[in-house]
């Protein structure tokens, strides 16, 4: 336990000097999307799973978009390069954008 | 022109005249003379009746697929077998193609008689055997105590059927009847009073009687499924003008007296309902349409309000008229009833519900059922279907969703933002490189 | 035939421009790959030429009848179809109890046609869509072999899957059904899984996750993808290849394809409410948990972290399967649905859902099948899965454990084979590329012009294969003399010349009879068509009321609803087994118990299919004992399978037979008036017995039409007022009647004779002149 409590102030130090500041970007964004859908699980356990449909396109709208947000961030980030050979940081962006014109339109059917 | 008119006019009335065509089987023409009251009852109010002996070798029911007669009375007790085509099936399939039958008897009835009545659900006692009611017979009685005095009471009470005004006593003499106990159709007009039985009046009463008390039933009638109506009578006698004009006076109990028997307002009354004048009801119309709508449509949604309309026409003095009662039902079903409401009624025989259709899809339908005694059976069926919702009918913005509806939006912005912002940076982080 | 016909085809291309450049392979490719289309189709038409443009069985007529809607109304007001002809009288919403994949494919088809002026009708698209969508099933299994192994595997499996018996099963013309596009969607998604497996590219996933939303929209088979890929992620986590291309392509199909599948409304909330689906989402969670430790592992590269990562990944499995057992205990997540059940537990079905076990495809494989169904394939395919499993990567890992699952689903269910053929197509082409090229790799360096001679005839695979796999070969089969490998050649030529002849056998004898026209074939080999079913239904369409209800095994459903246009009590759509239970009980009860539940359902006919005639061993008699058990499921008061059997325990209809069974619907109407088949008159050929009750008089039916060869049979339920009078029967009366002179002999002389007969009348008085006649009594 006490390990891991010193480790966390650690962990943290080493993500502000090792994360490039295009990644924070990603980072934030993330995060902003996961405050998002926490927001909207925990209204959804106080009123209730009526609108089923709408809560699952918004909760999964916000799932789905942090998905591709974290797979843009692996794609993007320079230490992967040798995972995703042949994939630069722009065709994973145009993949990204791609993926959210599906997404997107799938939740405007889904959500009325 | 004129010719074409005459047999226009002709034509009318010979068919006015085929409605209230009658045959009347009796065993001898004397008969017309015996019952002369009550044929001239009938041909008052228009029936054109023909008499033919029972065992007439030209005895014929339909020509050429047509029938000739609407209604056939049958005043033979005595024919063991009919003549010409005529015979017990004939005369049920005369039933059952829709005509009126009223068929009298006494104790020598043969067995003839007795199929008839078997086939419309009841029986009548064995030969020979005749109702004996030694504590309400007639003073005029020979001594068998057969010519027993019915009180009024004992009428089945539908006012259709035997009028509302009979409050004389009545003469019957002859054969009981029996009737099917599961038998829904047929109905004991009159019954014997609990002292009554069914026996040879002539033999001592060695076996049970096979009708006792107030099981033994006087007249019966039955109304067919398809409406078509059968009195039998087990007295002759009842009908005669002996009876009509004789006075009653009861030798035991009450000792009730009166001066005219009640027999010709009852015999003239059965008559009436038998041959079809009085409690004929029909369908005039039905309407049904969602509320709201001005037009009817087959196909409902769930929860849809309906309008059901049915407007119901009695037969009266021979014209159509609004019928009037309170106990109209409507059921609306899908295997079970899901609704039953009663109608409410509105001017000129409209019959009107208004109800929410239940939340169950399905293949309905509309039906009223309205089968009371004395009333042909009135029954109409529509079949609707009800359809779910549409996928353009469902609740829409909903309030409580509302905030899904925001983050799903603020992802949209969110990525659009984010790419601009992804973007400008994509082309900083180069340079900050280069540098 | 189609082996050889491709074979020739490339072999003269191939002859001048021997060793030459990729262009020549592109070609080479094309070629064999639009013959194997072309012999793929070919080879499905013999239904068509044999007997006409028709659809076939049960369920295609019900998709025909709803993409004739569709093309009629428009997609929308398909899509709210409430069909009232169905399951009456609950009705039957057909957009919200379909996959619409197969109409919305045939009706797009039939729309661009239209677009250009092709005026074709629909039924024939219908007809034919099955054998062109096996051309693009075969281009997917290449495309999904050449990712596997290589581009020859892969036209190898192209060349199989074109022509195997145990898919054109499923895809002759005419056998307008959910398969024959599912198995293309099904190859198409995996191919575009190994894809974006293999390239960590968002756009493969999507491209997945699409496909795979075609595949649900198309067929409840989707189940097996959606199990089948996280299980190959979750072993490859297991094996410790995880890595972040999986993590991307997992997760971004896993997400869009759970929304994707949502969308459509048959599916509806089940891909998160229903335990088949509960595996992916675990294995997205668990994949998820993976990912962020190692991320933090990524950030804190030392030693202390192995232990956590390894205690994190089992925490967060454990936790995940809880939470999923929870879920389902508290009832959020439906338990396995019978029919899943039924794959784990073969006996499962046959004592809980007799519905499903009743029917002929849910029974489990017989050897025999396996072979005929997929021949040589059969033996062939373990070679190819042992390479893959020898030479292991990922997209390997994952044909292994498709395989495996496969085979085991197929043993349980017959109709699951289709799942099972194009893996095993995709492995024996594996393992006779292999073959092909070790034998002939040799040849190329030692004695090619020989070679080219003494084996013309498979020379443009050898060709091809050589030229796309260009692995070193070790000098380990060097030892293989010049005999050995054309023997082996010629073997195997041969093996692939008989598997061919086979497939176009069994296609044709065993898989293209429509089964709604049957034919036979007399001494002589003459053949004869015997239309009954089409001249009954033809009958029901032209003679009874519009609105008439019919009531008949749920089997002929389909087929009333289509060809007779008449509403149908159940039909081939089995949602409601309460229902089913009420039409087999009705057929099960005696004439006047079963009149009651008719006059409740409002029958106004009942259609039976009878083959005691001409021995059709598929009719209602034979099925009835099902009815018998689907009935006692739901009404065990009233209905007993025992009483339907001999004191022995045998099903018999001759005299031995029990009485419930002598006197119960289904006999009765089978059995009515039946006086053909052979010596002696009414001998029920199928059964090979005499009926044991004969001569009986319905009281509640009426006999309205039975076909020639009396296959079909028609009765009309009579309508309550048509009893029109409550007679008393001879039984019931109490007053014995003493003689019975009145209508029997009168009758019996006929109408004529007796036309103008004298009555008699009883002591008929005399009439005497001048004297009054006196009251008679």
């Amino acid at each position: 336990m006490t390990s891991l409590a010193s480790v966390i102030p650690k962990l943290y130090q080493e993500y502000t000097t090792k994360t490039s500041k295009k990644l924070k970007i990603v980072d934030a964004y993330l995060l902003y999307i996961f405050l998002t859908a926490v927001i909207q699980f925990a209204y959804c356990c106080l009123v209730g799973t009526f609108p089923f449909n709408s809560f699952l396109s918004g909760f999964i709208s916000t799932v789905s978009c942090f998905v591709l947000g974290v797979c843009l961030r692996l794609q993007v980030n320079p230490e992967n390069k040798s995972e995703f050979q042949g994939l630069s940081a722009e065709r994973g962006f145009a993949d990204f954008i791609f993926a959210h014109l599906v997404l997107h339109i799938v939740v405007i059917n889904f959500i009325g | 022109m004129k010719i074409s008119l005459i047999l226009g006019l002709i034509a009318c009335f010979s068919i006015a005249c085929a409605e209230q065509e009658t045959l009347v089987l009796v065993d001898n023409l004397n008969i017309r003379e015996t019952h002369s009251q009550f044929f001239k009852s009938l041909q008052d109010r228009g029936y054109s009746l023909t008499f033919k002996l029972a065992d007439d070798a030209n005895l014929v029911l339909s020509k050429y697929g047509e029938y000739l007669y609407k209604n056939l009375i049958v005043f033979s007790p005595s024919v063991v077998e009919f003549g010409g085509q005529l015979d017990t099936e004939g005369i049920t399939k005369f039933i059952d193609d829709g005509g009126n039958v009223l068929m009298a008897g006494n104790s020598v009835a043969g067995d003839v008689y007795r199929e008839i009545v078997s086939e419309c659900g009841f029986e009548m006692d064995e030969e020979s055997a005749a109702v004996i009611d030694h504590f309400n017979y007639d003073a005029l009685d020979e001594g068998d105590h057969t010519r027993i005095v019915v009180s009024p009471k004992n009428l089945i009470n539908a006012p259709t059927i035997v009028g509302t005004q009979n409050t004389q006593p009545l003469l019957f003499e002859g054969t009981g009847l029996i009737l099917d106990k599961d038998n829904s159709l047929v109905m004991p007009i009159l019954t014997a009073d609990s002292t009554a039985y069914s026996y040879n009046p002539k033999s001592l009463v060695k076996e049970y009687p096979h009708a006792v008390g107030r099981k033994t039933v006087l007249i019966a009638a039955l109304q067919a499924r398809n409406n078509a109506r059968i009195i039998f009578s087990g007295s002759l006698f009842f009908f005669s003008d002996e009876a009509f004009n004789s006075p009653v006076a009861k030798v035991h109990g009450d000792k009730t007296k009166a001066s005219l028997s009640g027999n010709k307002a009852l015999a003239v009354h059965l008559s009436e309902w038998a041959f079809g004048e009085r409690g004929q009801l029909r369908v005039r119309r039905v309407h049904h349409h969602r509320q709201g709508d001005k037009q009817s449509s087959n196909t409902y949604t769930i929860t849809d309000t309906v309008v059901y309309k049915i407007e119901i026409e009695e037969l009266k003095n021979g014209k159509w008229q609004p019928f009037e009662a309170n106990d109209v039902q409507l059921e609306f079903v899908r295997i079970d009833p899901f609704i039953r409401t009663t109608l409410k009624k509105k001017p000129n025989g409209v019959y009107e519900g208004i109800f929410k259709v239940p939340d169950v899809w399905g293949v309905y339908q509309f039906k009223v059922d309205y089968d009371r005694i004395g009333y042909t059976r009135l029954y109409h069926s529509t079949q609707v279907s009800v359809r779910p919702l549409q996928h353009t009918q469902y609740e829409r913005f909903i309030p409580s969703a509302y905030p899904y509806y925001v983050s799903a939006f603020s992802m949209m912005v969110g990525v659009f933002l984010f790419s601009f912002v992804f973007l400008y940076y994509k082309e900083e982080t180069p340079k900050s490189k280069s540098e | 035939m189609p082996t050889t016909a491709e074979t020739k085809h490339s072999n003269g291309r191939n002859k001048g421009i021997f060793n030459n450049t990729t262009g020549f392979s592109t070609l080479i490719t094309v070629t064999v790959l639009s013959l194997a289309w072309l012999a793929g189709f070919a080879s499905r038409l013999f239904a068509v030429i044999r007997f006409e443009s028709i659809i076939h069985e049960f369920d295609p007529w019900f998709n025909y009848r709803s993409t004739a809607y569709m093309v009629q109304h428009g997609f929308y007001n398909f899509l709210n179809w409430f069909d009232e002809r169905a399951w009456y009288p609950l009705g039957r919403i057909v957009g919200g109890t379909v996959y619409p994949g197969l109409m919305i494919t045939s009706g797009t088809i039939h729309w661009i046609l239209h677009t250009l002026n092709i005026p074709i009708h629909i039924r024939d698209i219908c007809v034919f869509l099955a054998p062109i969508f096996s051309g693009l099933t075969a281009i997917a299994t290449y495309l999904l072999t050449s990712e596997l192994w290589s581009r020859g595997a892969g036209l190898f499996a192209a060349c199989f899957i074109a022509i195997v018996p145990g898919y054109s099963s499923r895809s002759v013309a005419g056998s307008y059904d959910n398969e024959g596009i599912a198995i293309f969607a099904l190859q198409f998604t995996y191919y575009l899984w190994l894809k974006s497996i293999k390239s960590g590219s968002i756009f493969w996933s999507i491209c997945t996750a699409l496909s795979y939303f075609y595949m649900v929209s198309a067929w409840g088979g989707y189940v097996f993808i959606i199990n089948l890929i996280p299980l190959h992620v979750f072993v490859l986590l297991i094996m410790g290849r995880f890595s972040q291309r999986l993590f991307v392509s997992y997760t971004v199909f896993y997400i869009i394809g759970l929304l994707l599948s949502m969308q459509i409304p048959f599916v509806g909330f089940q891909p998160i409410r229903t335990s088949e689906h509960m595996a992916a989402s675990g294995v997205f969670a668990l994949l998820m948990a993976v990912g962020a430790l190692k991320y933090l592992h990524s950030l804190n590269p030392k030693g202390q972290w192995k232990q956590l990562l390894i205690l994190g990944g089992l925490v967060a499995a454990g936790t995940v399967f809880l939470a999923v057992v929870l879920l389902t205990y508290m009832g959020v997540i439906a338990p396995w649905s019978g029919r899943f059940y039924s794959l784990w537990d073969t006996g499962y079905a046959k004592i809980h859902i007799p519905i499903i076990a009743s029917v002929s495809e849910h029974q489990p494989t017989t050897w025999s099948s396996f072979f005929f169904d997929l021949h040589v394939l059969v033996c062939t395919f373990p070679v190819g899965l042992w390479y893959c499993i020898k030479n292991i990567n990922d997209e390997r890992v994952f044909v292994a454990l498709y395989a495996l699952s496969a085979v085991y689903f197929a043993g349980v269910m017959v109709r699951l084979m289709l799942t099972l053929t194009p893996v095993v197509c995709v492995l024996a082409g594996i393992a006779f590329s292999i073959l092909l090229d070790l034998v002939l790799k040799e040849d190329e360096m030692q004695t090619a012009p020989v070679e080219t001679e003494d084996s013309k005839n498979l020379y443009d695979k050898a060709g091809k294969l050589k030229k796309r796999t260009p692995e070193p070969v070790p000098a380990a089969d060097s030892g293989l003399g010049m005999n050995v490998r054309s023997g082996t050649l010629i073997a195997f030529m041969i093996l692939l010349m008989l598997f061919s002849v086979h497939c176009t056998w069994a296609t044709s004898n065993a898989y293209s009879s429509p089964s709604i026209v049957l034919a036979s074939y007399g001494n002589d080999g003459s053949r004869k068509i015997l239309d009954d079913f089409r001249e009954a239904y033809g009958w029901l369409s032209q003679n009874t009321a519009e609105d008439a209800r019919i009531m008949s095994w749920w089997d002929y459903g389909y087929q009333i609803a289509g060809m007779g246009n008449r509403t149908t009590l159940v039909d081939n759509n089995t949602w409601n087994n309460s229902h089913i239970a009420l039409v087999g009980k009705a057929m099960a009860s005696n004439e006047s118990a079963a009149y009651d539940i008719m006059t409740m359902l409002d029958v106004d006919y009942v259609l039976v299919i009878f083959g005691g005639a001409i021995g059709y061993s598929g009719d209602d008699i034979n099925k009835f004992i099902w009815m018998v058990r689907i009935a006692e499921g739901e009404h065990p008061k009233e209905i007993h399978e025992a009483d339907y059997f001999t004191e022995r325990g045998e099903y018999r209809v001759d005299s031995e037979a029990s009485k419930t069974m002598l006197n119960c619907l289904m006999y009765k109407l089978s059995y009515y008036r039946y006086d053909s088949g052979g010596s002696p008159a009414g001998y029920d050929r199928t059964r090979g017995a005499l009926p044991g009750h004969r001569g009986f008089q319905l009281t509640y039916l009426e006999e309205a039409y039975t076909t020639e060869h009396w296959l079909v049979r028609i009765y009309r339920v009579k309508k309550p007022d048509e009893f029109n009078r409550p007679r008393l029967p001879l039984a019931k009366r109490t007053i014995p009647t003493s003689n019975n002179l009145s209508k029997k002999p009168a009758y019996d002389l006929g109408p004529m004779t007796s036309k103008r007969r004298k009555g008699l009348l009883k002591n008929k008085p005399t009439l005497v002149k001048g004297k009054k006649m006196t009251k008679l009594e």
